[in-house]
Protein backbone atom coordinates (compact mmCIF):
# COMPACT_ATOMS: atom_id res chain seq x y z
CA UNK A 1 0.00 0.00 0.00
CA UNK A 2 1.31 3.44 -0.87
CA UNK A 3 2.78 5.53 1.91
CA UNK A 4 0.41 8.28 0.97
CA UNK A 5 -2.70 6.11 1.23
CA UNK A 6 -3.37 7.33 4.73
CA UNK A 7 -3.95 10.78 3.25
CA UNK A 8 -5.80 10.05 0.06
CA UNK A 9 -9.40 9.03 0.01
CA UNK A 10 -12.44 10.35 -1.73
CA UNK A 11 -11.45 14.00 -1.72
CA UNK A 12 -9.53 15.88 -4.38
CA UNK A 13 -5.80 15.97 -3.76
CA UNK A 14 -4.73 18.77 -1.43
CA UNK A 15 -1.69 21.05 -1.44
CA UNK A 16 -0.12 19.04 1.34
CA UNK A 17 -0.63 15.82 -0.58
CA UNK A 18 0.85 17.36 -3.70
CA UNK A 19 3.92 18.30 -1.70
CA UNK A 20 4.19 14.75 -0.39
CA UNK A 21 3.70 13.22 -3.82
CA UNK A 22 6.42 15.46 -5.18
CA UNK A 23 8.79 14.36 -2.44
CA UNK A 24 7.98 10.72 -3.11
CA UNK A 25 7.80 10.62 -6.89
CA UNK A 26 9.16 13.85 -8.29
CA UNK A 27 12.59 12.41 -8.97
CA UNK A 28 11.09 9.27 -10.49
CA UNK A 29 9.08 11.41 -12.89
CA UNK A 30 12.12 13.50 -13.74
CA UNK A 31 14.45 10.59 -14.34
CA UNK A 32 11.90 8.64 -16.36
CA UNK A 33 11.24 11.70 -18.50
CA UNK A 34 14.95 12.19 -18.98
CA UNK A 35 15.40 8.54 -19.93
CA UNK A 36 12.63 8.99 -22.49
CA UNK A 37 13.68 12.31 -23.98
CA UNK A 38 17.42 12.46 -23.38
CA UNK A 39 17.13 16.17 -22.66
CA UNK A 40 17.33 17.55 -19.14
CA UNK A 41 15.52 20.80 -19.87
CA UNK A 42 12.63 18.98 -21.49
CA UNK A 43 12.54 16.46 -18.65
CA UNK A 44 12.30 19.30 -16.14
CA UNK A 45 9.55 20.93 -18.20
CA UNK A 46 7.64 17.64 -18.21
CA UNK A 47 8.05 17.23 -14.46
CA UNK A 48 6.90 20.76 -13.81
CA UNK A 49 3.93 20.26 -16.11
CA UNK A 50 2.91 17.01 -14.43
CA UNK A 51 2.65 18.65 -11.04
CA UNK A 52 1.05 21.73 -12.53
CA UNK A 53 -1.71 19.53 -13.88
CA UNK A 54 -2.03 17.90 -10.50
CA UNK A 55 -2.53 21.33 -8.95
CA UNK A 56 -4.98 22.51 -11.57
CA UNK A 57 -7.02 19.34 -12.05
CA UNK A 58 -7.04 18.20 -8.39
CA UNK A 59 -7.96 14.62 -9.24
CA UNK A 60 -9.36 12.18 -6.70
CA UNK A 61 -6.59 9.58 -6.69
CA UNK A 62 -7.25 6.03 -5.74
CA UNK A 63 -4.82 4.97 -3.01
CA UNK A 64 -1.92 3.13 -4.54
CA UNK A 65 -2.48 4.63 -7.99
CA UNK A 66 -0.77 7.97 -7.44
CA UNK A 67 2.48 7.00 -9.09
CA UNK A 68 0.68 5.52 -12.09
CA UNK A 69 -1.27 8.74 -12.52
CA UNK A 70 1.87 10.85 -12.41
CA UNK A 71 3.73 8.59 -14.81
CA UNK A 72 0.81 8.51 -17.22
CA UNK A 73 0.66 12.29 -17.40
CA UNK A 74 4.44 12.42 -17.72
CA UNK A 75 4.40 9.89 -20.53
CA UNK A 76 1.83 11.86 -22.48
CA UNK A 77 3.89 15.00 -22.13
CA UNK A 78 7.02 13.13 -23.16
CA UNK A 79 5.20 11.98 -26.27
CA UNK A 80 4.25 15.58 -27.04
CA UNK A 81 7.88 16.62 -26.80
CA UNK A 82 8.95 13.60 -28.80
CA UNK A 83 6.51 14.41 -31.60
CA UNK A 84 7.44 18.06 -31.66
CA UNK A 85 11.12 17.34 -32.10
CA UNK A 86 10.83 14.59 -34.68
CA UNK A 87 12.21 16.76 -37.47
CA UNK A 88 15.39 17.47 -35.50
CA UNK A 89 15.86 13.78 -34.94
CA UNK A 90 15.33 13.10 -38.64
CA UNK A 91 17.87 15.73 -39.64
CA UNK A 92 20.39 15.42 -36.84
CA UNK A 93 19.88 11.91 -35.57
CA UNK A 94 18.89 10.97 -32.05
CA UNK A 95 21.06 12.41 -29.31
CA UNK A 96 23.23 10.17 -27.21
CA UNK A 97 21.92 10.02 -23.65
CA UNK A 98 24.09 12.07 -21.34
CA UNK A 99 24.93 10.28 -18.13
CA UNK A 100 24.41 12.35 -15.00
CA UNK A 101 25.93 10.35 -12.17
CA UNK A 102 26.09 11.42 -8.60
CA UNK A 103 29.43 9.68 -8.16
CA UNK A 104 32.07 9.67 -10.88
CA UNK A 105 33.40 6.41 -9.62
CA UNK A 106 30.66 4.15 -10.86
CA UNK A 107 31.84 0.62 -11.03
CA UNK A 108 31.55 -1.05 -14.40
CA UNK A 109 30.73 2.36 -15.80
CA UNK A 110 31.18 1.42 -19.42
CA UNK A 111 28.85 -1.55 -19.15
CA UNK A 112 26.21 0.46 -17.34
CA UNK A 113 26.38 3.33 -19.77
CA UNK A 114 26.00 0.87 -22.61
CA UNK A 115 22.77 -0.40 -21.10
CA UNK A 116 21.47 3.15 -20.69
CA UNK A 117 22.29 4.01 -24.28
CA UNK A 118 20.72 0.79 -25.50
CA UNK A 119 17.46 1.52 -23.70
CA UNK A 120 17.57 5.10 -24.96
CA UNK A 121 17.88 3.84 -28.51
CA UNK A 122 14.92 1.46 -28.30
CA UNK A 123 11.93 2.21 -30.52
CA UNK A 124 9.40 4.41 -28.76
CA UNK A 125 6.85 1.66 -28.01
CA UNK A 126 9.39 -0.68 -26.43
CA UNK A 127 11.13 2.14 -24.60
CA UNK A 128 7.88 3.19 -22.92
CA UNK A 129 7.09 -0.26 -21.54
CA UNK A 130 10.72 -0.74 -20.56
CA UNK A 131 10.83 2.46 -18.55
CA UNK A 132 7.54 1.77 -16.82
CA UNK A 133 8.17 -1.91 -16.11
CA UNK A 134 11.87 -2.09 -15.38
CA UNK A 135 12.65 1.42 -14.24
CA UNK A 136 9.52 2.41 -12.40
CA UNK A 137 8.68 -1.07 -11.17
CA UNK A 138 5.11 -1.19 -12.43
CA UNK A 139 3.50 -4.55 -13.07
CA UNK A 140 2.44 -5.49 -16.60
CA UNK A 141 -1.12 -4.77 -15.56
CA UNK A 142 -0.23 -1.33 -14.23
CA UNK A 143 1.91 -0.62 -17.29
CA UNK A 144 -0.98 -1.59 -19.54
CA UNK A 145 -3.26 0.78 -17.63
CA UNK A 146 -0.83 3.68 -17.95
CA UNK A 147 -0.38 3.10 -21.67
CA UNK A 148 -4.03 2.30 -22.39
CA UNK A 149 -2.93 -0.83 -24.14
CA UNK A 150 -3.68 -4.56 -23.62
CA UNK A 151 -1.53 -6.42 -21.17
CA UNK A 152 -0.55 -8.88 -23.88
CA UNK A 153 0.83 -6.02 -25.94
CA UNK A 154 2.90 -4.90 -22.98
CA UNK A 155 4.34 -8.40 -22.60
CA UNK A 156 5.22 -8.70 -26.25
CA UNK A 157 6.87 -5.28 -26.29
CA UNK A 158 8.91 -6.20 -23.25
CA UNK A 159 9.99 -9.37 -24.96
CA UNK A 160 10.98 -7.54 -28.15
CA UNK A 161 12.77 -4.92 -26.12
CA UNK A 162 14.81 -7.51 -24.27
CA UNK A 163 15.78 -9.22 -27.53
CA UNK A 164 16.87 -5.96 -29.05
CA UNK A 165 18.87 -5.03 -26.02
CA UNK A 166 20.61 -8.38 -26.04
CA UNK A 167 21.50 -8.01 -29.71
CA UNK A 168 22.73 -4.51 -29.12
CA UNK A 169 24.80 -5.27 -26.06
CA UNK A 170 26.22 -8.48 -27.49
CA UNK A 171 26.87 -7.40 -31.01
CA UNK A 172 27.05 -3.64 -30.78
CA UNK A 173 24.17 -3.14 -33.26
CA UNK A 174 21.51 -0.45 -32.88
CA UNK A 175 18.27 -1.87 -31.36
CA UNK B 1 26.52 -8.67 -19.05
CA UNK B 2 24.09 -6.47 -17.15
CA UNK B 3 20.55 -7.75 -17.52
CA UNK B 4 17.37 -5.75 -18.07
CA UNK B 5 16.03 -6.42 -14.58
CA UNK B 6 19.08 -4.59 -13.26
CA UNK B 7 18.08 -1.52 -15.24
CA UNK B 8 16.55 0.34 -12.32
CA UNK B 9 19.69 0.07 -10.23
CA UNK B 10 21.84 1.03 -13.20
CA UNK B 11 19.59 3.95 -14.11
CA UNK B 12 19.52 5.28 -10.57
CA UNK B 13 23.30 5.10 -10.42
CA UNK B 14 23.91 6.68 -13.78
CA UNK B 15 21.29 9.38 -13.23
CA UNK B 16 21.98 9.86 -9.55
CA UNK B 17 22.82 13.49 -10.16
CA UNK B 18 19.37 14.18 -11.57
CA UNK B 19 17.08 15.04 -8.69
CA UNK B 20 13.77 16.90 -8.62
CA UNK B 21 14.52 19.86 -6.39
CA UNK B 22 12.10 22.28 -4.76
CA UNK B 23 12.53 24.78 -7.59
CA UNK B 24 10.52 22.69 -10.05
CA UNK B 25 7.56 22.45 -7.71
CA UNK B 26 7.84 26.17 -6.97
CA UNK B 27 7.72 26.96 -10.70
CA UNK B 28 4.68 24.74 -11.11
CA UNK B 29 2.97 26.60 -8.27
CA UNK B 30 3.74 29.95 -9.85
CA UNK B 31 2.39 28.80 -13.18
CA UNK B 32 -0.77 27.53 -11.52
CA UNK B 33 -1.30 30.92 -9.90
CA UNK B 34 -0.78 32.70 -13.21
CA UNK B 35 -3.13 30.38 -15.03
CA UNK B 36 -5.80 30.93 -12.39
CA UNK B 37 -5.89 34.69 -12.85
CA UNK B 38 -9.03 35.63 -14.73
CA UNK B 39 -8.66 37.29 -18.11
CA UNK B 40 -9.44 40.94 -17.75
CA UNK B 41 -9.84 43.64 -20.30
CA UNK B 42 -9.05 47.07 -19.06
CA UNK B 43 -10.98 49.97 -20.40
CA UNK B 44 -8.73 52.94 -20.58
CA UNK B 45 -9.81 56.50 -20.39
CA UNK B 46 -9.09 58.49 -23.48
CA UNK B 47 -6.71 60.80 -21.61
CA UNK B 48 -4.65 57.95 -20.22
CA UNK B 49 -4.64 56.19 -23.59
CA UNK B 50 -3.43 59.29 -25.33
CA UNK B 51 -0.79 59.85 -22.67
CA UNK B 52 0.55 56.34 -23.16
CA UNK B 53 0.54 56.68 -26.95
CA UNK B 54 2.40 59.97 -26.66
CA UNK B 55 4.89 58.35 -24.29
CA UNK B 56 5.48 55.62 -26.82
CA UNK B 57 6.05 58.19 -29.55
CA UNK B 58 8.47 60.08 -27.31
CA UNK B 59 10.38 56.92 -26.45
CA UNK B 60 10.74 56.01 -30.11
CA UNK B 61 11.66 59.60 -31.00
CA UNK B 62 14.25 59.79 -28.22
CA UNK B 63 15.77 56.51 -29.30
CA UNK B 64 16.02 57.85 -32.84
CA UNK B 65 17.97 60.84 -31.58
CA UNK B 66 20.31 58.76 -29.49
CA UNK B 67 20.94 56.04 -32.03
CA UNK B 68 22.58 57.31 -35.22
CA UNK B 69 20.47 55.10 -37.38
CA UNK B 70 17.55 53.14 -36.07
CA UNK B 71 17.73 49.69 -37.52
CA UNK B 72 15.12 49.19 -40.19
CA UNK B 73 12.87 46.30 -39.30
CA UNK B 74 14.19 43.17 -40.93
CA UNK B 75 11.91 40.63 -42.41
CA UNK B 76 11.89 37.29 -40.62
CA UNK B 77 14.25 35.13 -42.61
CA UNK B 78 13.90 31.39 -42.50
CA UNK B 79 17.35 29.88 -42.79
CA UNK B 80 17.83 26.57 -44.50
CA UNK B 81 19.91 23.99 -42.76
CA UNK B 82 22.92 22.55 -44.47
CA UNK B 83 23.12 18.81 -44.41
CA UNK B 84 25.37 17.75 -41.57
CA UNK B 85 25.06 21.03 -39.74
CA UNK B 86 24.97 20.40 -36.03
CA UNK B 87 24.88 23.83 -34.40
CA UNK B 88 21.81 24.22 -32.31
CA UNK B 89 21.53 27.94 -31.83
CA UNK B 90 18.20 29.67 -31.48
CA UNK B 91 17.92 30.95 -35.04
CA UNK B 92 14.66 30.14 -36.72
CA UNK B 93 15.20 27.34 -39.15
CA UNK B 94 13.03 25.88 -41.81
CA UNK B 95 13.20 22.60 -39.92
CA UNK B 96 11.52 24.27 -36.97
CA UNK B 97 8.42 25.24 -38.89
CA UNK B 98 5.60 22.93 -39.84
CA UNK B 99 5.41 21.91 -43.45
CA UNK B 100 3.96 24.60 -45.72
CA UNK B 101 4.49 27.47 -43.29
CA UNK B 102 3.99 31.05 -44.31
CA UNK B 103 6.74 33.67 -44.11
CA UNK B 104 5.63 37.27 -43.80
CA UNK B 105 6.13 39.61 -46.70
CA UNK B 106 9.33 41.52 -47.49
CA UNK B 107 7.46 44.35 -49.19
CA UNK B 108 7.60 47.80 -47.54
CA UNK B 109 3.80 48.04 -47.79
CA UNK B 110 2.65 44.46 -48.08
CA UNK B 111 -0.57 43.94 -49.89
CA UNK B 112 -3.46 42.17 -48.30
CA UNK B 113 -2.67 38.59 -47.40
CA UNK B 114 -5.28 36.48 -45.68
CA UNK B 115 -4.75 33.05 -44.18
CA UNK B 116 -8.38 32.22 -43.49
CA UNK B 117 -9.51 29.42 -45.77
CA UNK B 118 -12.55 30.17 -47.86
CA UNK B 119 -15.43 27.74 -48.17
CA UNK B 120 -17.05 26.49 -51.34
CA UNK B 121 -20.50 26.74 -49.82
CA UNK B 122 -22.23 29.19 -47.56
CA UNK B 123 -19.86 28.63 -44.63
CA UNK B 124 -16.11 28.65 -44.27
CA UNK B 125 -14.45 25.37 -43.29
CA UNK B 126 -14.64 25.06 -39.52
CA UNK B 127 -14.51 22.83 -36.48
CA UNK B 128 -16.45 23.35 -33.26
CA UNK B 129 -14.90 22.00 -30.04
CA UNK B 130 -16.41 22.57 -26.60
CA UNK B 131 -18.64 25.28 -28.00
CA UNK B 132 -15.73 27.19 -29.54
CA UNK B 133 -15.51 27.69 -33.30
CA UNK B 134 -12.32 27.47 -35.29
CA UNK B 135 -11.72 28.40 -38.92
CA UNK B 136 -9.33 26.48 -41.11
CA UNK B 137 -6.19 28.32 -42.17
CA UNK B 138 -4.46 28.09 -45.50
CA UNK B 139 -1.04 27.66 -43.90
CA UNK B 140 0.71 25.59 -42.64
CA UNK B 141 -0.47 22.62 -44.65
CA UNK B 142 0.41 20.13 -41.95
CA UNK B 143 0.90 20.87 -38.25
CA UNK B 144 1.36 17.32 -37.00
CA UNK B 145 4.71 18.38 -35.52
CA UNK B 146 3.11 20.88 -33.13
CA UNK B 147 -0.07 19.15 -32.07
CA UNK B 148 -0.80 18.68 -28.39
CA UNK B 149 -3.24 16.40 -26.63
CA UNK B 150 -6.18 14.99 -28.53
CA UNK B 151 -9.35 16.88 -27.67
CA UNK B 152 -11.77 14.45 -29.20
CA UNK B 153 -13.13 13.32 -32.54
CA UNK B 154 -15.61 14.80 -34.95
CA UNK B 155 -19.00 13.47 -33.89
CA UNK B 156 -21.18 15.56 -36.18
CA UNK B 157 -20.48 16.31 -39.82
CA UNK B 158 -22.87 18.87 -41.28
CA UNK B 159 -23.08 21.48 -44.02
CA UNK B 160 -25.18 23.65 -41.71
CA UNK B 161 -23.11 24.07 -38.54
CA UNK B 162 -25.12 27.10 -37.43
CA UNK B 163 -28.21 24.93 -37.08
CA UNK B 164 -26.64 22.39 -34.73
CA UNK B 165 -27.52 23.02 -31.10
CA UNK B 166 -25.67 20.08 -29.63
CA UNK B 167 -22.43 20.28 -27.70
CA UNK B 168 -20.73 17.64 -29.82
CA UNK B 169 -17.50 18.18 -31.68
CA UNK B 170 -18.63 19.25 -35.12
CA UNK B 171 -17.19 20.08 -38.51
CA UNK B 172 -18.15 20.81 -42.08
CA UNK B 173 -14.71 19.89 -43.40
CA UNK B 174 -13.10 17.26 -41.16
CA UNK B 175 -14.73 13.88 -41.62
CA UNK B 176 -16.66 11.94 -39.02
CA UNK B 177 -14.35 10.49 -36.35
CA UNK B 178 -11.47 12.66 -37.52
CA UNK B 179 -9.23 13.41 -34.54
CA UNK B 180 -9.07 16.94 -33.17
CA UNK B 181 -5.98 18.14 -31.30
CA UNK B 182 -4.81 21.05 -29.22
CA UNK B 183 -1.88 22.99 -30.69
CA UNK B 184 1.15 23.34 -28.47
CA UNK B 185 1.56 26.81 -27.06
CA UNK B 186 -1.65 28.21 -28.53
CA UNK B 187 -4.09 27.65 -25.67
CA UNK B 188 -7.68 28.08 -26.82
CA UNK B 189 -6.63 30.15 -29.81
CA UNK B 190 -6.04 27.29 -32.20
CA UNK B 191 -6.74 23.63 -32.74
CA UNK B 192 -5.74 21.07 -35.33
CA UNK B 193 -7.82 18.44 -37.06
CA UNK B 194 -7.29 15.82 -39.70
CA UNK B 195 -8.60 16.89 -43.10
CA UNK B 196 -8.01 14.70 -46.13
CA UNK B 197 -5.10 12.97 -44.48
CA UNK B 198 -3.35 16.14 -43.32
CA UNK B 199 -3.36 17.71 -39.87
CA UNK B 200 -4.69 21.18 -40.63
CA UNK B 201 -4.63 24.24 -38.42
CA UNK B 202 -7.77 26.08 -37.30
CA UNK B 203 -7.97 29.55 -35.68
CA UNK B 204 -10.48 30.62 -33.04
CA UNK B 205 -13.19 32.78 -34.62
CA UNK B 206 -16.71 33.98 -34.03
CA UNK B 207 -19.49 32.09 -35.74
CA UNK B 208 -23.28 32.14 -35.54
CA UNK B 209 -23.24 34.61 -32.68
CA UNK B 210 -20.80 32.57 -30.65
CA UNK B 211 -17.36 33.98 -29.86
CA UNK B 212 -15.71 34.15 -26.44
CA UNK B 213 -17.07 32.17 -23.51
CA UNK B 214 -17.53 33.18 -19.92
CA UNK B 215 -14.59 35.20 -18.65
CA UNK B 216 -12.45 34.59 -21.72
CA UNK B 217 -10.59 37.49 -23.23
CA UNK B 218 -8.50 38.37 -26.21
CA UNK B 219 -5.69 36.12 -25.00
CA UNK B 220 -7.97 33.17 -25.62
CA UNK B 221 -8.09 34.20 -29.25
CA UNK B 222 -4.61 35.69 -29.72
CA UNK B 223 -1.85 34.24 -27.53
CA UNK B 224 1.15 36.20 -26.36
CA UNK B 225 4.63 35.42 -27.58
CA UNK B 226 4.45 36.59 -31.18
CA UNK B 227 7.60 36.83 -33.25
CA UNK B 228 6.49 39.24 -35.96
CA UNK B 229 3.47 41.32 -36.95
CA UNK B 230 2.35 42.38 -40.40
CA UNK B 231 -0.41 44.85 -41.20
CA UNK B 232 -1.34 44.95 -44.87
CA UNK B 233 -0.72 48.24 -46.65
CA UNK B 234 1.39 49.33 -43.68
CA UNK B 235 4.34 47.03 -43.03
CA UNK B 236 5.97 44.35 -40.96
CA UNK B 237 7.48 44.57 -37.48
CA UNK B 238 9.86 41.89 -36.32
CA UNK B 239 12.13 43.72 -33.92
CA UNK B 240 11.63 41.69 -30.71
CA UNK B 241 11.25 44.72 -28.44
CA UNK B 242 8.78 46.41 -30.77
CA UNK B 243 6.80 43.22 -31.23
CA UNK B 244 6.68 42.72 -27.48
CA UNK B 245 5.42 46.28 -26.89
CA UNK B 246 2.82 46.03 -29.61
CA UNK B 247 1.57 42.65 -28.46
CA UNK B 248 1.31 43.91 -24.91
CA UNK B 249 -0.71 46.83 -26.19
CA UNK B 250 -2.90 44.57 -28.29
CA UNK B 251 -3.59 42.13 -25.48
CA UNK B 252 -4.07 44.60 -22.67
CA UNK B 253 -5.79 47.58 -24.28
CA UNK B 254 -8.23 46.06 -26.74
CA UNK B 255 -11.82 46.90 -25.91
CA UNK B 256 -14.20 44.06 -26.72
CA UNK B 257 -17.23 45.10 -28.71
CA UNK B 258 -19.05 41.80 -28.92
CA UNK B 259 -19.30 38.57 -30.79
CA UNK B 260 -20.13 40.07 -34.13
CA UNK B 261 -17.06 40.15 -36.35
CA UNK B 262 -16.50 42.91 -38.81
CA UNK B 263 -14.80 42.36 -42.09
CA UNK B 264 -11.96 44.58 -43.10
CA UNK B 265 -9.89 45.75 -45.96
CA UNK B 266 -6.73 45.07 -44.04
CA UNK B 267 -5.32 41.98 -42.37
CA UNK B 268 -3.12 41.89 -39.30
CA UNK B 269 -1.01 38.74 -39.39
CA UNK B 270 0.66 37.54 -36.22
CA UNK B 271 3.49 35.07 -36.63
CA UNK B 272 4.67 32.73 -33.88
CA UNK B 273 7.92 30.84 -33.62
CA UNK B 274 6.18 27.51 -34.13
CA UNK B 275 5.18 28.53 -37.65
CA UNK B 276 1.60 29.45 -36.83
CA UNK B 277 0.29 32.67 -38.36
CA UNK B 278 -3.01 34.01 -37.00
CA UNK B 279 -5.12 36.68 -38.63
CA UNK B 280 -7.23 39.58 -37.48
CA UNK B 281 -9.43 41.44 -39.94
CA UNK B 282 -8.77 45.16 -39.55
CA UNK B 283 -11.25 47.92 -40.32
CA UNK B 284 -9.99 51.26 -39.10
CA UNK B 285 -9.45 50.83 -35.38
CA UNK B 286 -11.39 47.55 -35.19
CA UNK B 287 -9.80 44.13 -35.14
CA UNK B 288 -11.86 40.99 -35.58
CA UNK B 289 -11.44 37.27 -35.21
CA UNK B 290 -13.31 35.77 -32.26
CA UNK B 291 -15.53 38.85 -32.09
CA UNK B 292 -14.46 42.45 -32.52
CA UNK B 293 -12.13 44.63 -30.48
CA UNK B 294 -11.37 48.30 -30.80
CA UNK B 295 -7.83 49.49 -30.20
CA UNK B 296 -6.90 52.76 -31.87
CA UNK B 297 -3.74 53.02 -29.77
CA UNK B 298 -2.43 49.77 -31.17
CA UNK B 299 -3.04 50.80 -34.78
CA UNK B 300 -1.33 54.11 -34.18
CA UNK B 301 1.61 52.50 -32.39
CA UNK B 302 2.00 50.01 -35.20
CA UNK B 303 2.19 52.76 -37.80
CA UNK B 304 4.69 54.61 -35.65
CA UNK B 305 6.84 51.50 -35.32
CA UNK B 306 6.92 51.19 -39.10
CA UNK B 307 7.67 54.83 -39.78
CA UNK B 308 10.86 54.83 -37.66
Amino acid sequence: MSDSSQYLGSAPVSDEQIEQLYQMYGTDVLRMSYSYLGNQQQAEDVTQDVFLRLMENRPVLKPGSEKSWLLKVALNRCRDHWRSSWHKRVLLGSKVLEIIPDDDRIEDRIEKEALMQAVNALPQAEKEVFLLFYYQGLSTQETAAVLDTPEGTVSSRLSRGRQKLKQFLDGGEEP
Amino acid sequence: MIKPDQFKRVADETLGGLVAGPDLLARARMQAVQNAQPQQQRKMGLRRALAMAMSLVMVIGTAALLVPQLRKPAIPIVSTMTSGETSLDNALRSADLPRGSLVLSKEPSPSYLGVWERGSGANFPLVRVNGRFYRMLTHPKDVSAITGEQLGQVAVFTDEPALDNSTATLSNIAAMNAPVYAVSGMGQAAIAAEVNGQIRLFQRVAFAGSALQGSEGIKDAIPAGAQALQLSEVGTVDDPAAVSRLMDMLLSQSNYQGSRSRGGKQALLIQYSNGVVLQLAVDGDSLSSAGTWVNPEFIEAFRNAISK
